[in-house]
């Protein structure tokens, strides 16, 4: 008992005295840590705007952006801004500098202090921030594959809450323009490639990458209310011709035309369900056809959920796998998960596949996708 | 007199018989990756010598208060607060270096070295003769690394920089050899700590094997004398 009692007080003592010194040691150097990243961050801003001395700085609560700095020059003149914001990348928490010229076009996009994989930050660096370069911050836009997504995202994530406060919101803007008050909220709606927002004036709003921009399409049910955005002026144009009556009347020669319908139209269509993974399925529409249904499920993979996008003929065959939204490595996804899918399409029974271990060497991210897939052939009628 | 050699002795091992990373092959890992340059490797060992300076010392100071049971535990965290206290000082006046060595400041917390001499010696001896060990044992350490980064920085990029990530308060480079042999850019790379490290190992054990060789064989000529006197003495 004695001897418990004594190895317990050393290793009390032991570490109430580490404690102590790693505190002292902690508020000697607490404030020469932060004057150190301070010095490199006026670095940064002087590099950004080599003409600057002097910078003043604002914190911000804006949930993204925590400051903003603006850059004089000798003459006291603000010659540029900087606003820094964090949000989560792959790796956790990654900080971005975003330099504005007073013309608002964006000077330059920093990463700073982060976790991601350093050559997936070497990548963006060197091929994909370059791109944001010389563009308005108000009309930005963004490379749509990257192969870095999550890295990618977490950067663009910066870019946008530093146009909203540079620029404004052009989200609100869009809505005040088409007569529309109110605010709006991101929300799941299920389609690949997109971001989507409910309104509070009611009905929803899809953010799609277009090759020639950035499309914000504001629709209830098929009915569309209006468009805006940096696509091509011809489709916004198109939309706001057809207000009130349903996206599938869209007159427009455009290769883009089927996929602003199928975006509304799955939306729309989209009925949600209570399964292990699935969670929602919509009718598989193939040139207007209807061919079967899709079901749409999540599943833990490696690193956090993956969703995909499950369609089957009604004959419960398996017709085509896509992926929503990939929370692992989307490098290996496509080199070790996407192949094994192209020996699925057609059957109709998946457990033999499955026990020769399709996604060979993915394990956490081809359990995700066996996972939903053996569920939905259930729901399809097929025999897992 | 005899206590003066004993301790000259404790010193010297570190260094040359028993070297960790030419000997005992301890602290592989920050000697191949943080070895690209001479004072990222000066500096890894610098950092080391102060945690296994101060950590064979204070283990020694409280070895009999430790019990037996808990004596890892114990130096873990003894080593883990140095650890600690080496990285917030090198962050604050040195952020350079910190930013170079990265992850490899707080590992030192499991480099072999560190925990092995407190368990191996500092925890039997006492305070001075493990003060000598461990500085013994740091400075060879720095020494085997450095030389390593001195050879990979010299034909990788043909010169020696300093102040970059020192804070020496001037910078420069000296050597400067424009050289197509002085620039062998894989050795600046994580395969150059490897290549490097595997040259330096074959030269120092062909040594230590001509050496053992070069024993044997005066061995072999001493037992062959003796044997003849004792020939000759029988005959006599």
């Amino acid at each position: 008992m004695l001897s418990k009692l004594k190895t317990s007080l050393v290793l009390t003592v032991i570490g109430l005295l580490s404690g102590l010194s790693i505190w002292g040691i902690n508020e000697l150097t607490a404030p020469i840590i932060a004057e150190n990243q301070a010095a490199e961050e006026l670095g940064i801003f002087i590099e950004l705007f080599p003409e600057g001395i002097r910078v003043d700085q604002e914190a911000v609560e804006d949930g993204t952006i925590n400051q903003i700095t603006t850059v004089y020059d000798g003459d006291d003149q603000a010659i540029g801004t900087v606003l820094r914001g964090t949000a989560n990348g792959y790796g956790g928490e990654m900080t971005v500098l975003v330099g504005v010229a007073p013309n608002g076009e964006i000077v330059d996009v920093i990463i700073g202090d982060n976790s991601e994989t350093a050559n997936i930050v070497g990548g963006l660096i060197e091929e994909y921030l370059p791109n944001l370069n010389g563009q308005p911050i108000s009309e930005v836009s963004y490379d749509a594959e990257t192969g870095a997504t999550l890295s990618y995202n977490a950067v663009q994530t910066v870019v946008n809450a530093s146009r909203n406060l540079v620029a404004g919101d052009p989200l609100i803007e869009l809505l005040e323009d088409l007569g529309l008050s109110g605010t709006y909220e991101e929300t799941t709606l299920f389609v690949p490639a997109t971001n989507a927002y409910t309104l509070s004036a009611g009905g929803e709003m899809l953010e799609l990458t277009l090759d020639s921009g950035t499309l914000y399409v504001l629709f209830d049910g098929l009915t569309v209310y209006g468009a805006g955005g940096s696509a091509d002026p011809l489709i916004v144009d198109a939309i706001n011709a057809i207000q009130g009556a349903s996206i599938e009347t869209l007159e427009l020669d455009h290769p883009d035309r089927t996929q602003i319908i199928r975006a509304v139209a799955d939306t729309v269509a989209t009925e949600p369900m209570e399964g292990e993974f699935i969670f929602a399925s919509r009718p598989y529409v193939v040139d207007g056809e209807t061919l079967g249904t899709t079901y749409l499920g999540t599943s833990i993979g490696f690193r956090d959920d993956n969703t995909f996008a499950m369609s089957f003929l009604e004959t419960g065959e398996l017709a085509r796998i896509e992926n929503i939204v990939l929370s692992d490595t989307p490098d290996y996804y496509r080199d070790n998960v996407e192949p094994g899918f192209e020996g699925l399409y057609g059957l109709t029974e998946f457990s033999e596949v499955f026990a020769n271990d399709v996604f060979a060497g993915a394990t956490g991210t081809g359990a995700s996708v066996t996972d939903i897939l053996k569920e939905a052939a259930i729901l399809a009628g097929g025999d897992q | 007199m005899n206590e003066k050699l004993n301790l000259m002795k404790e010193f010297t091992k570190g260094i040359v018989s028993e070297n960790p990373i030419f000997v005992m092959l301890l602290g592989m890992c920050p000697a191949l990756a943080v070895t690209a340059t001479l004072e990222t490797s000066l500096g890894m060992g610098l950092l080391v010598i102060f945690v296994l300076t101060l950590s064979n010392v204070l283990i020694s100071s409280v070895r009999k208060f430790i019990p037996e049971n808990v004596t890892i535990p114990a130096f873990i965290v003894v080593i883990a607060t140095f650890v600690t206290i080496v990285r917030m000082l090198t962050q604050a006046y040195a952020p350079a270096l910190f930013d170079a060595l990265g992850i490899y400041i707080p590992l030192i917390v499991v480099n072999c070295i560190i925990l092995g001499r407190a368990t191996a010696f500092a925890s039997k001896n006492k305070v001075l003769p493990s003060l000598i060990d461990g500085l013994g044992m740091a400075i060879g350490f720095t020494l085997a690394i450095s030389l390593i980064g001195i050879l990979r920085e010299i034909f990788g990029t043909g010169a020696i920089a300093y102040g970059v990530y020192l804070p020496l308060g001037i910078q420069g480079s000296i050597l400067n050899i424009d050289s197509p042999l002085f620039n062998i850019a894989i050795l600046t790379g994580p395969a150059g700590g490897f290549l490097i490290l595997a040259v330096l190992l074959a030269f120092f054990n062909s040594r230590k094997i001509k050496k053992a060789e070069k024993l044997k064989a005066e061995r072999k000529r001493l037992a062959k004398e003796k044997r003849a006197a004792k020939a000759k003495e029988v005959t006599a």
